[in-house]
């Protein structure tokens, strides 16, 4: 199955999406191991932050199609959709992509 | 270029180096935690189980020496024995300690601590907080330290070299990725708490940050590790994501078995089952895979049964709520009424950073260097020998890390910060990564390279070990070394360039890997978590010794030192 995964990027000011499309076998993948996936194939100048990824330590909260999760804890599955937008948490200074202060 | 100057500088800010920094600051030391993590959100957090200590001894008949014999059996009798003591004996203090901070331990009716036994514990000593025990700590400790004006906490600042001249330790370089720049710290006291480096293998129970590059920096900067072929594999992480699946869940009752239904650690440790320590049980895992008693994943792992269907559903939801979330989020099952399907990976390294009892960081021949303090799995204070027992790795973090703190505070008191050397070591790092910033040329990915040194490590330096795998595996590494120089870094800018941040903690890991894998290879018998298919018995002969790594001339070196017997002689291992 092809996801495409749209994701906000940049600094305050100068932010912009951008689309990458990866391959997934399993819908059980979760969206933290789809952004690695794009980190690892596609785009290593994508910035995030993830530490535990168990659910525990909060490293990875992000905005995933409209609402703040954990994308450790999101499955592809528990979306229902095979387009997702990723972007960094609200009303926060950015630091780059998804990364903010 | 900036260079800041405390009396204290502790690196790392897990349950270790937040204890140095806490005692530190009591004792009037400023303090700077330079970490590369960003809030309370260290590997600590991730600790499950419990802090193994004996708090009520009349309660279950326990006693501190009981404790130390029972660490140091554990250990395969490679523990330098007075360091065990040292464990037994401040630990309880320690608990006691992060009662009073608010981490929330469970009590029983009469209030005294809630107690589980732990594989290779004679009594149960542990206790805890639920099954998520370091997210309690680390909230607590986190907030603790926020308190302290004292100490200041610089996050996602990667230390990427220790200042150290003329055998004293005098500050450290770091990368400031939110700022993009290079920051010095002048302190005549420092204390590393850098944790372990699990990422070095493919299959981990430890988070993404846990990637042990400051082994091998320790090491550029003069600095000896010891023991580090004794990596422990935990019996119990999910499949196949690898999380950690708490020995919680075998201290409250849980079996293992294979596909056919068998609990096979009857086979293996016939009177502790389960609760034999994790050496035991993740080499039987891994023999019962062998013997195709085990079941396979889709992934084409093989793995067995933790079975926690016969316990109480409501003690399990009561004590071990992180299981069920956990088992159901990454492996789709739930514990209550289907098996956790679960096999080892690697958990925790023994070895680390030499030190004497008290935390001193020491040099190839055994000398301090003046200043320098190493706590937490980071450290090799000699506690856990060949294999550390679960729950003693919390109880080591909060001893060590006050420990260390109290003595780098004492050490500061009138000693004054050398800037002008940090300034020049930063002025040095500086070019040093502004070169691998403008490297043009060169198409290998730091990625690519991380995913071969992670299965390289696992050919070499696995759960089973062999002279021709191990030889193998080192001449892979020798290869990528060299190919560390062709990697690019695509990310142009300085702002939270993890790129860069990969490229630097891989040069640290190639080097700690080389000592695991040098260890793996000369070691020539089975001790603990080291076992050798082709020296498959314990050697107390020629082997009751440390292994100490080194460079020189840029090399990897090794050597011997003695193991501290003051009280237990050697003895067969049986569970």
């Amino acid at each position: 199955m092809k996801v495409k995964i749209h994701v906000r990027r940049g600094a305050a000011g100068r932010q912009y999406y951008q689309t990458y499309e990866v391959e997934v076998e399993d819908p059980r993948i979760t969206v933290l191991d789809l952004l690695i996936k794009v980190r690892e194939d596609l785009d290593g100048t994508l910035s995030m932050r993830y530490a535990c990824r168990m659910g525990v330590c909060g490293a990875c909260a992000m905005v995933i199609n409209g609402v703040p999760r954990l994308a450790c804890a999101t499955k592809l599955s528990d979306l229902g959709t095979s387009e997702i937008f990723v972007g960094p948490l609200p009303n926060r200074n950015i630091i780059k992509d998804l990364v903010t202060d | 270029m900036e260079v800041l100057e405390y009396d204290v500088v502790v690196v790392g800010s897990g349950l270790a180096g937040l204890r140095a920094a806490v005692a530190a600051a009591l004792r009037g030391a400023a303090v700077a935690v330079v970490t590369k993590v960003a809030g309370p959100r260290s590997h600590s957090i991730s600790a499950e189980g419990g802090m193994a200590a004996v708090v009520h001894p009349n309660k279950t008949g326990d006693s501190y020496e009981l404790h130390a014999y029972d660490t140091v059996k554990g250990g395969d009798f490679l523990v330098d024995q007075e360091a065990a003591i040292t464990l037994a004996y401040e630990a309880p203090k320690e608990v006691h300690f992060l009662d009073s901070i608010g981490v929330p331990w469970n009590k029983d009716p009469d209030g005294t601590f809630s107690l589980r036994q732990f594989g290779g514990m004679s009594k149960p000593r542990t206790v805890f907080a639920k099954d998520k025990t370091g997210f309690y700590i680390m909230s607590a400790i986190y907030k603790h330290v926020k308190g302290f004006s004292n100490i200041h906490l610089y996050e996602e600042h990667l230390v990427t070299r220790l200042v150290v001249k003329g055998g004293a330790f005098h500050g450290v370089v770091a990368y400031d990725m939110r700022r993009g720049e290079l920051r010095g710290f002048a302190a005549p006291a420092g204390v590393v708490a850098t944790g372990g480096g699990g990422r070095m293998y493919r299959l981990t129970t430890m988070g993404f940050l846990n990637t042990g590059e400051m082994y091998g920096y320790a090491m550029r900067a003069g600095l000896a590790l010891r023991d580090m072929e004794f990596v422990q594999w935990h019996p119990t992480a999910l499949v196949p994501a690898g999380v950690l699946i708490s020995e919680a869940a075998r201290a409250e009752g849980a079996y293992l078995v294979n596909r056919h239904g068998e609990r096979f650690m009857k086979r293996y440790a016939p009177e502790r089952m389960e609760l034999a320590p994790r050496d035991v049980v993740s080499r039987a895992i891994y023999l019962e895979c062998l013997k195709g008693n085990g079941f396979v994943h889709e992934s084409g792992l093989c793995y067995v049964g933790l079975d926690i269907r016969h316990l109480d559903p409501e003690r399990v939801k009561q004590r071990l709520p992180l299981l069920l979330e956990l088992s159901k989020t990454y492996a789709g099952v739930n514990p209550l009424n289907e098996l956790i399907p679960v096999r080892p990976a690697v958990h925790y390294f023994m070895g680390g950073i030499m030190t004497d009892i008290e935390g001193r960081a020491l040099d190839r021949d055994g000398n301090w260097v003046r200043g320098l303090w190493a706590a937490g799995e980071a450290a090799s204070t000699g506690v856990h020998g060949a294999n550390r027992l679960g729950s003693n790795s919390l109880a080591e973090c909060a001893v060590w890390g006050r420990l260390a703190g109290e003595a780098a505070a004492a050490y500061a008191r009138g000693r004054r910060p050398a800037g002008e050397l940090v300034a020049e070591a930063v002025k040095a790092e500086e070019e040093r990564i502004n070169g691998l910033l403008r490297r043009e040329g060169g198409g290998e990915s730091v990625r690519g390279l991380l995913k071969e040194l992670q299965n390289l490590m696992e050919g070499g330096g696995g759960i089973v070990r062999s002279e021709r795998a191990s030889v193998e595996a080192l001449k892979k590494l020798t290869d990528l070394r060299g190919r560390l120089n062709n990697v690019r870094i695509s990310d142009g800018g300085r702002i939270y360039n993890m790129e860069l941040r990969e490229v630097l903690e891989l040069e640290g890991m190639l080097l700690a890997a080389e000592t695991v894998l040098l260890g793996a290879l000369l070691r020539q018998e089975s001790r603990g978590a080291h076992y050798r298919v082709d020296f498959q018995n314990r050697d107390d002969r020629r082997w009751l010794v440390h292994s100490v790594y080194f460079l020189y001339g840029g090399n990897v070196m090794t050597k011997q030192r003695p193991v501290n017997v003051t009280r237990w002689m050697p003895e067969a291992r049986r569970y």
